[in-house]
């Protein structure tokens, strides 16, 4: 299979350059687009294998863009955003983005969180059949949670919730996208049965009852998995 | 002290009621003169008469002196110049006398009388003069405009009879009443109106007296006296101007002084401005002019020699990079933070939560770090993010400022209303005098290396989130000897926090 090519919209040159020369770098082909329309089109001329989607765009918003190129291909879509636009970032991954990236970036960090997003949608993405994060091993098929030979008794929603979580490794998933998936869409806003649930998750599956070290607050937007 | 009251009631007496008080006493002089007829010569009684108008002039005044000369002419023709009970003379030369008596009893008469109301007008005039010096002295002295206002309400009341009066102060919505009498609810007179009569005619009797206070062409008071029966004289005019005048001086006064005060605020602002701008610029310039030149140097004929140097000089500019990034984003944080927008997202989250969060960003460095906390943590209400950068700042300056390697302990707890959150590091601590001025912008630990990606913003930012939440920081000695900063915010007990 050849590199897959990837699709960079931004409209500010510089950028477009770098991520020209830094994605280049990690062997992939990269073709530009400078606004929405344009990067619409050129998504479904080149059926690139990623893209790397900037949110504010001249003509159309790049939460929109994100949102029309999920009404038809399930291509990753990962979002530059400028910093603390958290209201953006949410409504970005709630359009259907995959995951964000805040400018600044190193060259390192772009293409780490390509590879990942990549692995996760490529042929051979089958999901690995048990994650091991710190002292816990998560079977995820056979719904088991055990820290140290110890098996922890999770709640179906609680299982399900951290089931999402661990789909999600490492990428912040909206409060939102957890509801949807979990309780259903009608459930979409209940954002503190939510908290209640992930509270008690903690509880169980934390090493330290008070201070949680994998599955972690994202401020203003969700929760993220640290698997590191 | 009863002698000394009938005499001020006779005085009162012999001024309000001139004429009566001259026939009265010409009456009782002539009743005490009679019995006496036949022992000394008539033309002696003439002098017993001179010496009633001398006496009734000194006391009542001219009008009281021209009556007693004129009832004295009179008794004195009547009953000691014969025939008796008549106003016919026997002697054709008592005509004579008669003539001379009046002509010399209404000088001396009216020129007693003029002397007696100068003295007392001086006497006065003296007595005002005093007042106003005192009352000058204690308006400089007074500490607030109420006072002042006090103060010339009761001089008002000392030098006039007036039945209300009221002192009014321009403020911003208009003059308003400051102090008045007689007590009771402020009065509500129209003071426009009132003021407006005040421009009329001054020749008219005034029974309302209000009287602008201006300075610099600015109204900046007004005091207004009233009384119903009798009009205000010109002396008591002059003497409400005078207290007026000194109203309106120490009112000017204080404008000026707040203006004075108000300048050199701004002063003080310019002056902290300029410091900032000096500071930021210096902030942004040094990181991109030291990536600047290593990158020229580095295009420059012969830079890129030896090979290896290009791999240092790019990892230097990285440096400079991030410092530069680092320092956008601590000045972007406190416009924001000046700006109190963000300021409405608080809400309840575990304080071990937003622990969880800052220790989850430190990458690498997370490993130094060691828990010290309760197994139960208060939630508290806080801007999340916010609250997490606060203390992320903390985290990583006891990271920077202790040796490599070393452990950094982080503990929480609760202390009566109080969530309280404590860093402690390994490093040099910091001493005991500039544990204040550490939280200030910019501010650097005297005799100490400052790794280059410190923008000195960090602890001023962090500082500004945690009070605005009601809470405080502070750094003291660790018990191991570095060290340990100290947040402490209210504990959120209205419900669970998740």
């Amino acid at each position: 299979m050849s590199e897959p090519r990837i699709l960079a919209i931004d409209d500010e040159p510089q950028i477009r350059r770098a991520l020209v020369s830094v994605l280049r770098l990690g062997g992939y082909v990269v073709t530009t687009a400078s606004s929405g329309e344009e990067g619409l089109v050129a998504a479904a001329e080149q059926s690139p294998g990623l893209i790397v989607l900037d949110l504010s765009l001249p003509d159309i918003d790049g939460v929109e863009v994100a949102r029309r190129l999920r009404q038809w291909t399930a291509v990753p879509v990962l979002v530059l955003s400028a910093r603390d636009a958290d209201r953006d970032k949410i409504q970005a991954l709630d359009a259907g983005a995959d995951d964000y990236l805040t400018k600044p970036f190193s060259a390192g960090e772009l293409l780490a969180r390509v590879r990942a997003l990549l692995r996760r949608s490529g042929p051979s993405a089958a999901a690995p059949a048990i994650v091991y994060i710190g002292d816990l091993e998560i079977d995820v098929a056979r719904r088991r949670v055990v820290r140290a030979g110890e098996e922890l008794h999770l709640t179906r929603t609680e299982f399900d919730i951290l089931a999402f979580l661990v789909a999600h490794a490492d990428r912040v998933v909206t409060s939102r996208m957890i509801l949807e998936a979990v309780w259903g869409p009608e459930y979409a806003e209940d954002r503190q049965t939510l908290r209640v649930h992930v509270s008690h998750l903690r509880k169980k599956v934390e090493p330290h009852p008070s201070v949680p070290r994998y599955i972690l607050t994202e401020p203003g937007v969700g929760f993220i998995l640290r698997t590191a | 002290m009863r002698l000394l009251r009938a005499t001020e009631i006779i005085q009162r007496f012999a001024r309000a009621r001139q004429l009566s008080f001259a026939v009265v006493t010409v009456a009782l002089a002539t009743a005490a003169f009679l019995p006496g007829r036949g022992v000394l010569d008539r033309t002696q009684w003439g002098l017993g008469y001179i010496a009633v108008i001398v006496f009734v002039a000194s006391v009542a005044g001219e009008r009281g002196a021209v009556a007693a000369a004129l009832a004295s002419f009179i008794a004195w023709d009547v009953l000691f110049l014969p025939p008796y009970r008549t106003l016919l003379v026997a002697d054709p030369r008592d005509w004579l006398l008669l003539c001379a008596f009046l002509v010399v009893g209404l000088a001396i008469g009216v020129r007693t009388a003029q002397s007696r109301s100068r003295e007392a007008e001086a006497q006065a005039r003296q007595q005002d003069a005093d007042a106003l010096c005192r009352l000058s002295a204690e308006l400089l002295a007074a500490e607030d405009t109420a006072t002042m206002a006090r103060r010339v309400l009761g001089a008002l009341e000392a030098v006039t009879d007036a039945e209300s009066i009221a002192v009014y102060v321009a403020s911003e919505a208009g003059l308003e009443p400051i102090a008045w009498t007689p007590e009771g609810p402020a009065p509500h007179d129209d003071l426009a109106a009132a003021l407006g009569e005040h421009a009329r005619d001054e020749g008219e009797p005034l029974l309302r007296l209000a009287i602008p206070l201006v300075a610099s062409r600015r109204r900046c008071g007004a005091v207004v006296l009233a009384r119903p029966a009798s009009a205000f004289s010109a002396n008591e005019l002059r003497l409400v101007r005078s207290v007026a005048n000194l109203a309106t001086s120490y009112l000017e006064q204080t404008r000026l002084r707040e203006q004075a005060v108000q300048a050199e605020a701004l002063r003080e602002a310019d002056r902290l401005k300029s410091t900032f701008v000096s500071s930021v610029s210096h902030q942004l310039k040094t990181p991109l002019a030291s990536a600047l030149a290593t990158v020229t140097s580095l295009l420059e004929p012969g830079g890129r020699e030896p090979a290896d140097r290009v791999d240092a000089e790019l990892r230097a500019v990285v440096g400079d990079l991030q410092r530069l990034e680092g320092n956008i984003r601590d000045l972007l944080d406190l416009a924001e933070l000046e700006s109190d927008a963000w300021r409405s997202r608080a809400e309840s989250y575990d304080l071990g939560d937003v622990i969880g969060y800052v220790l989850g960003s430190l990458g690498r460095q997370r490993d130094r770090v060691r828990l010290d906390v309760d197994d139960r943590l208060p939630a508290v209400q806080v801007d999340f993010g916010q609250i997490a950068r606060a203390l992320g700042n903390i985290v990583e300056n006891a990271l920077r400022y202790s040796p490599a390697g070393s452990t950094v302990i982080v503990g929480a707890g609760i202390e009566g209303p109080w969530a309280t959150v404590h860093v402690d590091d390994e490093g040099e601590g910091v001493p005991a005098e500039e544990r204040e001025a550490v939280f200030g912008k910019f501010y650097r630990c005297k005799g100490r290396n400052h790794p280059p990606s410190s923008s000195g913003l960090g602890l001023a930012i962090c500082r500004q989130i945690v009070e605005a939440h009601g809470g405080a920081v502070r750094v003291e000695e660790a018990p191991g000897g570095g060290a340990r900063f100290v947040v402490v915010l209210p504990v959120d007990w209205s419900g669970e926090a998740a």
